[in-house]
């Protein structure tokens, strides 16, 4: 250890560490915020799951009643799983590809750049009632612009939204549309990356490919940590499009796991075992997250971590 | 550094106008006498009709000075709205209900207001008894009736004089229905006989059923093998996924998407199986268009289901004797008159909303030539799970629109699914 | 770069960047367009097949007749309230425990930020209730406190974000800093702040939008029509049921909602892309 004292002030001597309960008071907002406003709702999530809870009217105690009535008396449940696992084996990959593309794209300079940049943006400007709409339509088997524009070209489209076998593609192209969020960050990631890395591998005569692999990725590597658990999050908890856009349907080709949740908490109006449900999804986010984040150390390349563990 | 000091700046500013002033910017009320109540009143209504609401609201508020009515307009919000605010205990004093098997606990039961009073008595006289029932839910009155349809046919007159067809007329049957519609469909230039919806509401379609001499649950509300998958059901169910494969009718999205009711008013089909809420929508296109009683099932007698809504008020308000009076103006033949895009509930209203005699008005009459055949009681009323098993049956018709099953094996599926939900 | 290449393919790569720059546009542009058109068409040409892709009178008197039908000035001004306060707040209270989660080591640290992680994975609906009856109890139903004080407790989407630029970037201006007698506020908000400056502009805008697109929160929460937001507005034009959807009102109305955004957007995105050059690394 370094003990060379600088002329200033006496803490210099202690410069490795800034007093013990630094990090603790700048975590300290975040931590208060979760006392009181989330871990309340959450544990009383938790304990209704051991009751049958309707919306209004008694509640009984029943132990682990829900938990087992999920996995061995409701096939809706491994339903909504199958589909849901489904969504995001084919969302989350293309999300991740396509995000950064996009991003690489904007990253290079262009006449009108800023312009681009807005537009590939602009999908998440809109949400809501009125932009599930528009997909109906443009999706729609007979009427739709999609299968319109489709014969101009000789193709004749299928229905989209009622044949089991295409409705989730339509919504994984309505979900791929809306996530300009991952692009952005992938954005800001790549011009985080100092020019002169670029330079110097100019200098040493790599090409292009070598230079991506062995500079870009590894250097927005946290980046893309961030971005394929935030899809993994985001495909599970895909309501609103579901919702809107098919209602789980076509015979429950879309019938997402929220939407199970969602539905076992308005229409079943059983509030106990949606948050047995919803208990079981946290639970199985979280066992891929770890998946995920113990792979990390791997190829995850965090430049300025304060190391030891 | 400009961009920190302007940071700290604005972080002071938000931190303290978060936390010194009040944030509320709810619209200070106007000052008023101690004794001024004020109503929430809660309605799933948009566009039009909302508008006649506030019209009927400003009309009680003028004849009572004492009461302000807050009307919330949650649109399709408004299912989730209810159930947060009736299971945290915060309901409206006064709102728009239709599902009284899951929200009976947290509503005021009318029957002993309504004894006490001699003119609400008559009042409440006034119904269609039929209608009024669907506001009962174990015996209990929970809501007064505001609105109803009944299921029709609508049929585009243009389309039938073009193919040189008859109007529909009531007694017609199935038969001449699956006719029609092989006659008017043409797939090629995208018209169809009639469109269908993908995932249908089987509280609406129990009318077919019922048609048919079935029914999704026993009488006693208990038993779903044997009534459900009967193979009536099944025959009803396979002639409509019949005309879907004839492709004398298409399926439409249904959901947000290009619905039914919109492919007829875009002129697109020339027969739809709906209730009232398109009429405004097809008045507005200027599609040339009739209404019709149900077809029958050929030897069987046409029955028909009722969907309305009530005005009920919750257990938990706190200005109960207000809530009443609101209730009461709204239901009236007065509240009846001012809301034109609702079907009058009361005979009395119905021979002369306005100088018109709804009964005999060719756009109104089908809707309450079909209420005498309105005798069974909807599965959702006997059903306790009825949300679950709701579903379920959808699925089972959905499957068989779709061509995936026929009807009699998806019913079949879906009898066993819900067998869970029945205690 | 080094390497020279040929002009001929220099200029053949630029075409095709512009050639996907234009597709991708158009794919991203399409359902506004959609929007747009259907929003100032006249009634009768909204629902028709062929599809009409260009009107053949534009009203624009849709638009002020959608926003003259409800309050639409006051929810504008009370989502302007909500999303400018949430983003000031956001990038703040994330920043800080951000800075505390990346550069340190602290007992717990750990524990906690997998606390962080699966806090962003719990679903709304089973927490909807006990919160209303939580804000209940504060007396904060039906005011916009619920949609703005909880942001001043940073968001662990944000926090992870932040969590991960800052681990990605070295150390050695903080070390300077330390040498120069810096404490960890200083270090925070003279280094750190400025090499955040990217991150925290794209957790502003994310803020923003979030907040702005928020439906289900002021639905919930807001009872009364003078304190609603535009998205709850935007509602009143979507019915329950069928025939009920006044479909240019709502494609209107949600357009416009759509520009406050738009422009906060345009603005920011300049500071997001200005990378390593401001941020003095070397």
């Amino acid at each position: 250890m370094n003990m060379a004292v600088s002329s200033m002030r006496p803490r210099a001597a202690r410069r490795l560490r800034w007093g013990r309960l630094t990090p603790y008071w700048f975590v300290l907002p975040w931590v208060v915020g979760l006392a009181v406003f989330t871990l309340g709702p959450l544990l009383f999530s938790l304990v209704i799951s051991f009751f049958d809870w309707p919306i209004i009217g008694a509640h009984h105690f029943i132990g682990f009643d829900n938990y087992s009535t999920m996995f061995t008396n409701d096939p809706l449940f491994w339903q909504a799983l199958g589909v849901t696992f489904k969504f995001a084996a084919i969302f989350v990959p293309l999300n991740l590809v396509s995000a950064l593309l996009l991003a690489m794209l904007l990253s290079r300079p262009a006449r009108g750049l800023s312009i681009y940049r807005t537009l590939f943006y602009l999908p998440a400007v809109v949400s809501g009632v009125a932009l599930a709409l528009v997909w109906g339509w443009v999706f729609d088997g007979q009427y739709g612009l999609l299968n319109y524009l489709l014969s101009l070209v000789g193709i004749s489209g299928p229905d989209w939204l009622n044949d089991p076998h295409w409705t989730l593609l339509a919504m994984v192209i309505a979900s791929l549309w809306s996530q300009g969020a991952a692009m952005l960050i992938f954005l800001a990631a790549l011009k985080n990356i100092p020019v002169e890395l670029y330079e110097a591998a100019g200098i040493d005569g790599a090409g292009r490919l070598m230079t991506f692999l062995r500079i870009t990725i590894p250097m927005i590597s946290p980046t893309i940590l961030f971005n394929l658990i935030t899809s993994i999050i985001a495909a599970f908890q895909t309501l609103t499009l579901a919702l809107v856009m098919t209602n789980g349907g076509p015979v429950r080709a879309t019938y997402f796991y929220a939407l199970y949740v969602y539905q076992n908490a308005f229409q079943g109006f059983q509030m106990g075992y949606a948050s047995a449900n919803a208990w079981i999804m946290f639970l199985i986010i979280i066992a891929l997250t770890l998946i995920v984040f113990k792979s990390s150390p791997r190829w995850v390349y965090y430049e300025g971590d304060v190391r030891g563990n | 550094m400009k961009v920190h000091k302007s940071l700290r700046v604005s972080a002071a500013l938000a931190v303290a106008a978060a936390v010194m002033a009040p944030i509320s910017t709810a619209v200070p009320r106007p000052a008023h006498a101690a004794s001024t109540v004020t109503l929430r009143f809660a309605t799933w209504d948009t566009g039009n009709l909302l508008a006649f609401e506030k019209q009927l609201t400003s009309q009680f508020e003028k004849a009572n000075p004492s009461i302000q009515v807050q009307v919330e307009a949650y649109g399709s919000g408004f299912d989730e709205k209810m159930a947060a605010a009736f299971g945290a205990g915060d309901p409206p004093d006064v709102e728009y209900m239709w599902n009284f098997p899951a929200y009976a606990p947290g509503l005021q039961p009318l029957d002993s207001l309504i004894a006490k009073d001699a003119s609400v008595r008559s009042l409440v006289r006034q119904f269609y008894p039929a209608i009024l029932n669907y506001n009962r839910f174990q015996g209990k009155l929970y809501a007064l009736p505001i609105g109803f349809t009944t299921q029709v046919i609508f049929y585009n007159k243009t389309l039938f004089r073009a193919a040189h067809l008859a109007f529909p007329k009531n007694g017609w049957t199935w038969n001449d229905f699956a006719r029609d519609a092989r006659l008017l469909s043409h797939p090629g230039a995208k018209q169809f006989g009639c469109a269908l919806p993908t995932q249908p509401d089987p509280y609406d379609w129990e009318s077919l059923i019922w048609s048919n001499g079935g029914s999704w649950v026993s009488p006693n509300g208990k038993v779903l093998k044997g009534y459900l998958n009967s193979a009536q059901n099944a025959q009803a169910l396979d002639m409509m996924g019949g005309l879907i494969h004839s492709k004398a009718c298409t399926l439409a999205g249904g959901n947000n998407q290009l619905a039914p009711n919109d492919l007829f008013a875009a002129g697109k089909v020339a027969l739809e199986y709906d209730g009232d809420w398109p009429l405004a929508q097809y008045q507005a296109a200027k599609i040339d268009f009739g209404v019709v009683g149900l077809p029958a099932f050929p030897g069987k007698p046409v029955r028909d289901v009722i969907d309305q809504s009530g005005i009920a008020i919750s257990r938990a308000s706190h200005n109960q004797a207000a809530a009443w009076k609101f209730a009461l103006f709204y239901a009236s033949a007065q509240g009846q008159a001012v809301r034109l895009g609702d079907l009058p509930v009361s005979p009395s209203v119905a021979v002369n909303r306005n100088g018109l005699n709804l009964l005999s008005s060719p756009t109104y009459k089908a809707f309450y030539d079909m209420v005498p055949s309105c005798v069974n009681t909807p599965a959702s009323s006997l059903i306790t799970n009825w949300g679950k098993v709701d579903s379920n049956i959808q699925n089972a018709i959905s499957s068989v629109l779709l061509g995936q099953a026929n009807a009699q094996s998806a019913l079949n599926d879906a009898v066993s699914v819900s067998q869970r939900y029945m205690q | 770069m080094a390497v020279t290449r040929q002009p001929v393919q220099l200029r053949a790569r630029r075409l095709g960047r512009h050639a996907l720059l234009i597709l991708c546009s158009l794919f991203f542009l399409g359902p506004f367009f959609w929007m747009l058109t259907t929003a100032l068409k006249p009634a009768r040409e909204v629902l028709v097949y062929p599809p009409i892709l260009i009107p053949s009178s534009l009203h624009f008197e849709n638009f002020s007749a959608a926003w003259n039908a409800a309050a639409f000035g006051t929810y504008l001004k009370n989502s302007l309230t909500v999303a400018g306060l949430d983003t000031v707040a956001q990038i703040i209270s994330s920043a800080l425990v951000a800075y505390g989660f990346a550069r340190f080591r602290f007992r717990g640290r750990d524990a906690l930020f997998a606390i962080l992680l699966a806090s962003m994975m719990i679903p709304w609906d089973v927490t909807m209730i006990p919160r209303y009856i939580e804000f209940k109890a504060f007396g904060w139903i039906d005011t916009l406190k619920p949609l703005i004080v909880p942001n001043f407790f940073g968001g662990p989407f944000f926090i992870f974000l932040l969590r991960q630029f800052l681990l990605g970037v070295p150390r050695e201006l903080d070390e300077a800093a330390r040498i120069d007698g810096a404490n960890a506020l200083t270090t925070f908000l003279l280094v750190i702040v400025p090499l955040l400056r990217p991150a925290l502009i794209v957790v502003g805008v994310f803020e923003f939008f979030d907040a702005w697109n928020d439906y289900l929160g002021p639905l919930i929460f807001l009872n009364s029509d003078a304190n609603y937001t535009l998205m709850l507005g935007i509602a009143q034009f979507h019915g329950m049921f069928t025939g009920q959807t006044n479909v240019q009102p709502l494609m209107a109305v949600t357009l416009i909602a759509c520009i406050p955004p738009l422009i906060g957007f345009f603005l920011a995105q300049r500071h997001i892309t200005q990378g390593i050059a401001t941020t003095g690394i070397k």
